[in-house]
């Protein structure tokens, strides 16, 4: 017996009724108690990210000056964090999407969160594009007039799609819980409990489970799934098409799109992985979140690793055998010179290491894939971060090259851009069903009846020594 | 039924204000009408199905084809219907037609009608970098003059290049005016366009500093006004168009513009009246005709006799500003003098609460 | 080549060969050109041009073949062919009809050789056709942002549908529930609202996407003030603009040139005063004497900032206004 189904083992001598209880009251546990911890943890985010708006001001009043950025390198930090931002949402919805269409059932415990990730990572993604306009009043202009041949234009289509219908894939498989919340919370008293039983009431659109609202949603949930995947792929096309539709060396590349989604995918899981961790431990969710999962999405990781390293060769062999003009000064800074450590840190720190310990048995632990996690989502930053002040520093007529620094209000709202990430994300858990009960409940009574293997794919492909 | 009829009625109130508010009523009588058609076979089905009297065999009737079709149906409707109208409503709002909004004159037309393409043939010949007379390069001074352009922007800017067998070359670079313009075709709002005359504009009121012209633009062409624009204070007296970008705005990009009200009233751009050399000619291609200010030649016979280029010409971006190779040579400068002044702004003391940044 | 060109080639080979053949006949240095007697624009004009010295071919002379043309107030003649003549004496200067006039005066010179210099005319017929368009590329049919917009729009429609089923979900169970849970059917009709309206913003965007070749609206009140209109050419021969501040040399025309460039006065009134992006023509008020041009510069007349003698001294201001006065005068 694999430990993928450790909450499958335990049930075994269990009455069902307590085995969902179990796990509805787990579910429930961060909507109905809040820890001095979890106060804390909000007041510093919150303070983090109030910083940020306080640097904002700044910029709002002088403007982009007060940014590093200039007419050279007129992109920095915020398209990074932009890129990246973008990235991370598919941790959500493209892998539970996939499992969810491939009938994986170890993703039902991992899939709510992985979706709220896309849809806050969507938020703060499109914020900073909002950072990073020189008139952000003129926003409405985008819709007055926004030109569809322009990629800025392709990516407001494809992120606002994109946002709209991760929000919907979110919503739509958590009514089920939320009804659950609605019914279990009305019993409590008190005037918050009131207020809660209000917006589930709001949120549960009235569901109570009839065949004909299972057949409903689940028509719904069918085409959201299918309709999500390529959307997903298309977003992160378009953000990479930003740079590879220029005429500069280093961007001007036809590789670039699915460059983009491939590192998306893998800083998406990256991302998926560490604040699972986190959730894990504070909620005491061993139960339903396995070392199986961590070593699911490990392998996820793993293999992308291998996949970029493939795309780097690719893309610099290509670009570097030939060396056409400008290309021999991008490779020297990236290579040997400025940029270079970034570069190194990235291939050595950010693919190889993280495959390494993840690929080696004794390192294949919740915790290796979790250092594994951090590593590759700082390489992903400082990957974008390199992709776009690199190409930009490769002078295009005989002038100097310019030089960047973010300066501490680009710092600071970058800070409070990954605060408010955070900040989002433990707002949601206090209002939100972590996990999808009814998900889970499905999968644990599939399993617990299953005579079919075919029911069971998670479980067979599962190497004999990685459950203990 | 009630359940179903609920669901249905509403959907099609849905499309049908959505219909009456976009197309008009007609529309809108037209939707509901399909809607009742498209649900007459479903009412007729739970009609039969209802004899039986069986409620779930009615659910596996009805839910399946008429719902569905209707749901396909009323949201097709409901999309697309007030796509294809809404625009048309909303262009007959004054000031919400998507046209570049910056005024400006009409395009300049040769005699017999046909509209003037501009184009700027800078002979390097007779450049100098202004050595000769000991000065910053007088193009962009003039330029800098004229259209009071912030510090630290040269719309015009004089590089000096390495000659292939030693020794350098200058080359005063101003936009290219493409007219395959990457950053026209980036712009996510036609913020800047191409103009009749082939010359493209930027409307600094549309403009929202997204910057990726900047990024697209493969000759550094563009400038962003990081912060309050340095200018002086008398630039704020004129009255803003494309044509001449003054006064400058924070968060904006800008570039050379060709002065295209200047050439329209029969002048010249200030970098070529202001050249000591006369190097610089600008000219209309449908003529045939060009001017340094001193002479008049024909473009074409000028550009294929000197054996001119146009700068990073393999990107197909297809200039306008044609260069005759040289280094100087006719002005008498040596190669090996190297070194020009740098660019002042001169107004700038008058500039005061601006703030100014290196490029 | 045109039928016209056709003609022309024809008309020019028999005149030649009439010039050829009736050489001899003819005495001292001569010269003879064939081209026709009118073409469209765009068309190349076929001149032929035969050079003889006493009835015999001249071979090596240069002749050139020059326009009449005007622009932005130069005129001149400008060089449009030129060709070395051949053993036969001729020389072919085809050129392209592109002279905005209707007639374009032409004039053929043969360089280092003593013969007088004929003057021809090619009216231009036919439409007026642009040569040159501004616009480049490729137009894929079907690509485009119609079919951006089927994209979009199928997207949403089916996002749509998606939410409209909520409201089947919203109102299933009606009757077989005892106590039906309040504002149930609210969240079902916003999201579906929200999608909806979403959907109709992009697709209008998508449909109203602006020219970016586009043509300039008509003049209107940002138009640059009275307009910088040089009558005459006056190349650039100011003394430096880089001069922030002024020594006065003593020099009146001196130090009046580099005071109106360097204090910036020509920044709005033009580099040759007669208005710019902002200021207007100032050759009145110089011409009413150095008083008025002294009160008009303290006053500030029409939205110009007063300027005090903090500013501009009067010395620099008698500097300028003897500088303006004298290039006016020229």
């Amino acid at each position: 017996m694999d430990s993928m189904t450790h909450w499958h083992e335990r049930s075994e001598v269990e009455a069902p009724t307590s085995w969902r209880e179990r796990l509805e009251d787990r579910t429930l546990e961060p909507v109905r108690t809040t820890s001095t911890g979890y106060k804390v943890l909000i007041s510093v985010l919150f303070v983090i990210a109030a910083w940020g708006v306080y640097a904002w001001m700044f910029q709002l009043r002088d403007g982009l000056y007060v940014t590093g950025m200039r007419d050279r390198i007129s992109w920095g930090l915020y398209i990074s964090t932009f890129v990246f931002f973008i990235g991370i949402s598919h941790a959500g919805t493209l892998i539970s999407a996939i499992l969810r269409v491939s009938h994986a059932g170890w993703r039902a415990p991992i899939t709510r969160i992985a979706e709220f990730i896309t849809v806050v990572a969507l938020v703060g993604g499109a914020s900073f594009i909002i950072i990073d306009m020189g008139r952000p009043e003129r926003l409405l202009n985008v819709f007055l007039f926004g030109r569809w041949q322009s990629p800025i234009m392709w990516d407001v289509l494809a992120i606002t799609t994109y946002i709209m219908s991760s929000v919907i894939y979110l919503y739509l498989p958590m009514i089920p819980d939320l009804a659950l919340f609605r019914d279990r919370l009305a019993e409590a008293p008190g005037q918050l409990n009131a207020l809660r039983h209000r917006l589930y009431s709001t949120l549960a659109v009235g569901w109570r489970g009839s065949p004909g609202q299972h057949r409903a949603l689940g028509k719904s949930i069918g085409v959201m799934m299918v309709l999500i995947i390529p959307i997903a792929v298309s977003v992160h096309t378009v953000v990479s098409w930003i740079f590879a539709m220029t005429l500069r060396p280093g961007w001007n590349s036809s590789v670039f799109g699915i460059f983009f989604v491939a590192g998306a995918i893998f800083s998406g899981v990256a991302t998926l992985v560490i604040i699972l961790v986190i959730l894990r431990k504070v909620y005491h969710l061993e139960e339903y979140i396995t070392e199986k999962h961590f070593v699911y999405l490990g392998y996820f990781i793993a293999s992308f690793a291998l996949i970029m390293i493939y795309f780097n060769v690719t893309e610099y062999l290509t670009t570097g055998f030939k060396l056409e003009e400008g290309e021999e000064f991008l490779f020297r800074q990236l290579f040997i010179e400025e940029f270079a450590w970034m570069y190194w840190f990235y291939l050595i720190g950010g693919l190889i290491i993280p495959g390494l310990i993840i690929l080696y048995k004794r390192t294949r632990t919740v915790y290796g894939i979790f250092v594994a996690a951090i590593l590759v989502d700082l390489a992903m930053y400082v990957e974008r971060y390199f992709i776009v002040v690199t190409g930009l520093r490769v002078p295009l007529l005989s002038y100097e090259p310019a030089s960047y620094n973010p300066t501490w209000v680009e710092w600071s709202i970058l800070a409070s851009g990954v605060a408010g990430f955070a900040l989002l994300i433990a707002l949601f858990i206090k209002v939100f069903p972590i996990m999808a009960v009814w998900e889970i409940a499905e999968e644990h009574e599939a399993r617990q009846f299953a005579t079919d293997p075919q029911a069971l794919p998670a479980a067979r492909s599962v190497p004999p020594e990685v459950s203990q | 039924m009630p359940r179903l009829l609920i669901a249905r009625s509403i959907i099609l109130g849905f499309a049908t204000v959505a219909a009456w508010l976009t197309v008009g009523p007609i529309v809108a009588i037209v939707v509901v009408l399909v809607g009742f058609v498209l649900s007459v076979p479903a009412i007729v089905r739970h009609r039969l199905a209802h004899a039986d009297d069986d409620p779930e065999r009615t659910e596996e009737l009805v839910q399946p084809s008429g719902r569905r079709r209707f749901l396909k149906l009323a949201s097709i409707a409901a999309v697309s219907a007030p796509a294809v109208a809404l625009p048309k409503a909303l262009g007959a709002i004054p000031g919400f037609d998507s046209k570049p909004s910056a005024a400006g004159g009409e395009p300049a037309l040769t005699t017999d009608g046909r509209i003037r393409q501009w184009t700027m043939i800078i002979d390097l010949r007779f450049c100098d970098g202004c050595q000769s007379v000991d000065k910053p390069p007088q193009c962009t001074l003039a330029c800098i003059e004229g259209h009071f352009v912030p510090e630290p922007m040269e719309w015009i800017q004089v590089f000096e290049d390495e000659l292939s067998g030693g020794g350098t070359g200058f080359v005063p670079v101003p936009c290219q005016q493409c007219q395959n313009p990457p950053c026209v075709n980036v712009c996510p709002v036609g913020a800047t366009f191409s103009e009749p005359s082939g010359t493209v504009l930027i409307d600094q009121e549309r403009c929202i500093g997204c910057r990726i012209c900047m990024a697209a633009c493969p000759y550094d062409r563009r400038f962003f006004n990081w912060g309050n624009p340095p200018i002086p204070p008398e630039a704020l007296l004129s009255d803003y168009s494309a044509e001449h970008q003054a006064p400058a705005t924070i968060g904006t990009v800008m570039k050379c513009d060709f002065c295209p009200d200047m050439v329209r009233a029969g002048s010249l751009p200030f970098c070529v009246q202001a050249c000591p050399n006369s190097a610089i000619y600008y000219g209309d291609l449908e003529e045939d005709i060009a001017t340094n200010g001193e002479v008049v030649v024909s473009a074409s016979n000028l550009l294929s006799e000197s054996n001119s280029y146009r700068l990073k010409e393999n990107l197909g971006t297809e200039p306008r500003v044609h260069y005759i190779p040289g280094h100087g040579e006719l002005v008498g400068r040596n190669i090996h003098t190297s070194g020009r002044l740098a660019t002042k702004w001169p107004w700038i003391e008058r500039a005061k609460r601006a703030v100014t940044w290196t490029r | 080549m045109t039928r016209l060109n056709r003609i022309g080639i024809a008309l020019a080979a028999v005149v030649g060969l009439l010039v050829l053949t009736a050489g001899p006949a003819l005495a001292d240095n001569s010269m003879s050109v064939a081209a026709p007697g009118e073409a469209g624009i765009g068309d190349i004009v076929p001149v032929l041009v035969s050079v003889t010295e006493d009835g015999s071919p001249v071979t090596g002379v240069v002749v050139v073949l020059r326009r009449n043309a005007t622009f932005a107030g130069v005129s001149g003649y400008v060089e449009i062919a030129r060709a070395t003549t051949s053993d036969e004496g001729a020389a072919d200067l085809s050129y392209v009809q592109r002279g905005a006039a209707q007639t374009s005066e032409l004039r053929v010179e043969v360089l280092d050789f003593d013969v007088a210099q004929l003057d021809f005319a090619v009216t231009s017929v036919g439409e007026a056709e642009q040569i040159f368009e501004p616009e480049v590329g490729l137009n894929l049919p079907g690509l485009g942002g119609w079919m951006l917009i089927a994209l979009i729009g199928g997207l949403w429609t089916i996002i749509l549908s998606t939410v409209l089923r909520l409201i089947v979900v919203s109102t299933d169970g009606d009757e077989s529930s005892t106590g039906v849970p309040p504002r149930r059917r609210l969240l079902p009709f916003v999201l579906s609202g929200m999608v909806g309206l979403i959907a109709i913003v992009l697709v209008t965007v998508l449909v109203r996407n602006p020219a970016t070749h586009a043509n300039l609206d008509g003049p209107g009140e940002s138009d640059r003030v009275p307009h910088s209109h040089l009558a005459e050419i006056t190349p650039f021969n100011g003394p430096g603009l880089d001069e922030a501040y002024v020594e006065l040399t003593g020099d009146a025309l001196v130090d009046g040139a580099r005071a109106f460039f360097g204090l910036g006065c020509a920044s709005c009134h033009g580099l040759d005063a007669e208005s710019g992006v902002v200021g207007g023509d100032i050759d009145s008020v110089v011409r009413d004497g150095f008083d008025e041009f002294l009160s008009a510069v303290r006053k500030g007349p029409e939205g110009m900032p007063k300027y005090t003698a903090d500013a501009f001294s009067e010395e620099e201001l008698i500097a300028i206004h003897t500088y303006l006065a004298t290039v006016d005068g020229e």
